[in-house]
């Protein structure tokens, strides 16, 4: 058991980095660097899970969010050319405005969320961090359990899979008319690919 | 049992819809729409035939009521004409082509999983559930917007669409953290009870966030930046679905967590939604009278709507409730025919400005009347369902003592008589200097249209669905947790 003292300078450390991450994520010109920012970020905050004893947690962070996320990422910015992103300058007025409303809302929140005293950590010690405990809720179809939205939830990934695949399909696939033409016939394989080569990077709509 | 049963009715049909496209070619493809058409269809039957009203299911973690059942009815309703208006576009029965339009078995496929999500979303009685299917609603709604592959415009719409629905999604989850961390539970009515009596600051600020995550679905003023442009963007007949879908969801969430959750606080935000509802009317129907492209035209007009129904919050839950249901299918039918004539009208000329729907009312007199009906009802000109609807709201408003909001609701509803009769003018009065080929007709979306003119003309006349909506939110909310 970690002693109090140290156990504080470690949730502060921890989470000034997430936050100088989470900036330098936003604002790296370069998206690499971005993401790589992004990853150190992610990665620190399963540091900070791991100190609220949700070891679990940290684990998927790690695996879901790092592996697989940002190595996605990654690659995608490898992969493709836009290697900086296209510069897009707000008006003065919008940057001050933007930074004043973000400001306000971090003070109103950070005011709000001292003066709650919140009941987790004054009637329960930390939580039991059980895997197979949470296995078993995930699917458990009584009054505590959340089969319902662990269901929902495999619905969406696939309506997530569906939509990625029908956008981001860059050739028609064999057959199927790029515009669906009813019995005419539609573009076939080869001139979409042709207009894809066509396109020259840097033009279009950003 | 049987309460679910609807619901994995229209979840076997997007499955069916989605394996069955792999096996058919382009000729079949034209059955994916009608097999979605019945499967809606028989939904709708076992719903309206052999659901009870009330009852619980997995240890009440899905739960059905009386104001759930006729949100049910009115998202299946619009997931059915949608997909009727969406027909001639993706079988190439357009004249005018629209280029990019193809996967009709994933079109819809995910337009039912859309549905599904809203169903879900009534009947969740957690914060977990109520969250992923709101985002198993909307999820669809950004793909289909950016549906049209060789669009730059449809794309924009998709991705401004997904940017600031996952901002909202931000929104709506921090603030179901701190309920969370508040009450220690996810169940919404442990989480009512155990926020009556003293309210923290930390309970505030959540009901801000979900306000305003609420509020970007509603596209209420100032979350309302996202809906112009995806109207516009979006390939039209998601836009039809898209004004109706998002805004019914939207409305179908606010009431589980504003009645559910936060029961007993929502008269300390009259103010407050009193002037969310004054800008949002304001600001669509100022910006309305200046467009030309008719689908932003009905983004503004969708935006000037969502204000009339924060009137309904206003009041007493007896009285708003069933008078912000009765708008939504009042709201659904008069929207959704106007989008027929829009769909169609771009189906047979491929134009979409105002200027351009001159001499309709000559070339074809039925649509242009269809149009004209629901037109007036948006606008609310008596006998049409418009105008009972916004009176009832309006006097809800003015019963809890908002009089100046009131006569700013009256001012817009002025306003927006004009800006709707701008496209009447143009399909009667204006004259036709040219003349224009008579434009084909569509049994689909003539059909639809047909279905649609009649309840918007009659519901405001006949009192029976009005009573029923009515004696269903009283029992709705003699089921909530403080009554």
């Amino acid at each position: 058991m970690i002693s109090s003292a140290v156990y504080t300078v470690m949730f502060y450390g921890l989470s000034a980095a997430v936050i100088l991450l989470a900036v330098l994520a936003v604002n790296l010109r370069q998206l690499l660097r971005a993401a790589l920012a992004l990853m150190g970020m992610l990665s620190l905050s399963a540091g900070l899970y791991v100190l609220l004893h949700a070891e679990f947690l940290a684990g998927v962070q790690v695996l879901v969010y790092i592996g697989g996320i940002v190595v996605l990422i990654v690659f995608a910015i490898m992969l493709t050319r836009s290697s900086e992103l296209l510069e897009d300058h707000p008006r003065p007025l919008a940057q001050v405005l933007g930074a004043l409303l973000s400001m306000f809302f971090l003070f109103v929140a950070a005011l709000a969320l001292r003066d709650t005293r919140f009941p987790v950590q004054v009637q329960t010690g930390p939580p039991v961090d059980d895997v197979r405990q949470i296995g078993l809720l995930l699917l458990d179809r009584g009054a505590t359990g959340y089969l319902v939205p662990f269901e929902l939830l495999s619905l969406l990934l696939l309506v997530a899979i569906i939509g990625g695949t029908v956008i981001a399909r860059k050739v028609a696939p064999p057959k199927q008319p790029f515009t669906t033409g009813g019995d005419a016939r539609g573009e076939t394989i080869t001139e979409s690919a042709r207009t894809q080569r066509d396109i020259v990077p840097g033009e279009g709509a950003p | 049992m049987s309460i679910i049963i609807p619901e994995i009715i229209v979840l076997a049909t997007a499955f069916a819809i989605l394996i069955a496209d792999l096996f058919m070619n382009e000729r079949t493809r034209v059955y994916l729409a009608p097999a979605a058409v019945a499967g809606l269809l028989l939904a709708l039957a076992v719903m309206v035939v052999h659901t009870p009203a009330s009852g619980a299911l997995i240890g009440g973690r899905f739960t059905m009521d009386a104001a759930g059942w006729w949100f049910k009815i009115l998202f299946m309703i619009s997931a059915l004409i949608a997909v009727l208006l969406s027909m001639d576009t993706l079988d190439g029965r357009a004249r005018v082509r629209v280029r990019g339009m193809g996967f009709r078995g994933e079109y819809y496929s995910i337009l039912l999983f859309s549905v599904v999500g809203m169903m879900f979303l009534v009947s969740a009685r957690d914060l977990a559930t109520l969250f992923v299917s709101l985002e198993l609603a909307t999820l669809p709604l950004f793909v289909l917007a950016a549906w049209r592959r060789d669009d730059p415009k449809s794309g924009e719409a998709g991705l401004k669409y997904v940017v600031l629905g996952a901002l909202a999604s931000a929104f709506i989850v921090y603030g179901f953290g701190i309920l969370y961390g508040l009450t220690q539970s996810t169940d919404l009515e442990t989480i009512a009870q155990r926020l009556a009596g003293e309210r923290a600051p930390a309970f505030w600020l959540a009901a801000a966030l979900v306000l305003a995550g609420a509020g970007f679905k509603l596209t209420i003023v100032p979350f309302h930046m996202w809906a112009a442009d995806v109207y516009q963007g979006a390939p039209t007949p998601v836009t039809a679905y898209l004004s109706v879908g998002s805004k019914a969801a939207g409305l179908a969430f606010a009431f589980q967590v504003f009645y559910r959750i936060f029961g007993d606080a929502l008269p300390h935000w009259d103010m407050l939604i009193a002037i969310f509802a004054a800008l949002t009317m304001t600001l669509g129907n100022l910006v309305a009278i200046v467009q030309h492209d008719i689908k932003r035209f009905m983004a503004f007009s969708a935006i000037s709507q969502a204000g009339y129904f924060l009137l309904g919050f206003l009041g007493a839950a007896e009285e708003g409730v069933p008078a912000m249901l009765f708008y939504l299918l009042v709201y659904i039918f008069s929207n959704l025919a106007v989008f027929a004539c829009i769909i169609w009208f771009e189906n047979e000329t491929g134009k979409g400005q105002i200027e351009d729907y001159r001499g309709l009312s000559l070339s074809n007199p039925l649509m242009a009347l269809g149009m004209t009906l629901a037109l007036f009802s948006l606008a609310g000109i008596p006998p049409l369902s418009g105008f009972v609807g916004k009176f009832f709201l309006f006097s809800i408003a003015s019963k809890a003592g908002f009089h100046g909001l009131v006569a700013v609701a009256a001012v817009n509803s002025t306003i927006s008589l004009y800006y709707y009769l701008r496209v009447v003018r143009q399909m009667y009065i204006e004259p036709v200097d040219e003349r224009v080929p008579a434009p084909g007709s569509s049994v689909s979306i003539g059909l639809s249209l047909a279905l649609l003119s009649v309840p918007v003309a009659i519901l405001g006349i006949l009192p029976t669905v009005y009573e029923g909506i009515h004696a269903a939110t009283i029992a709705w909310l003699a089921s909530m947790p403080q009554g």
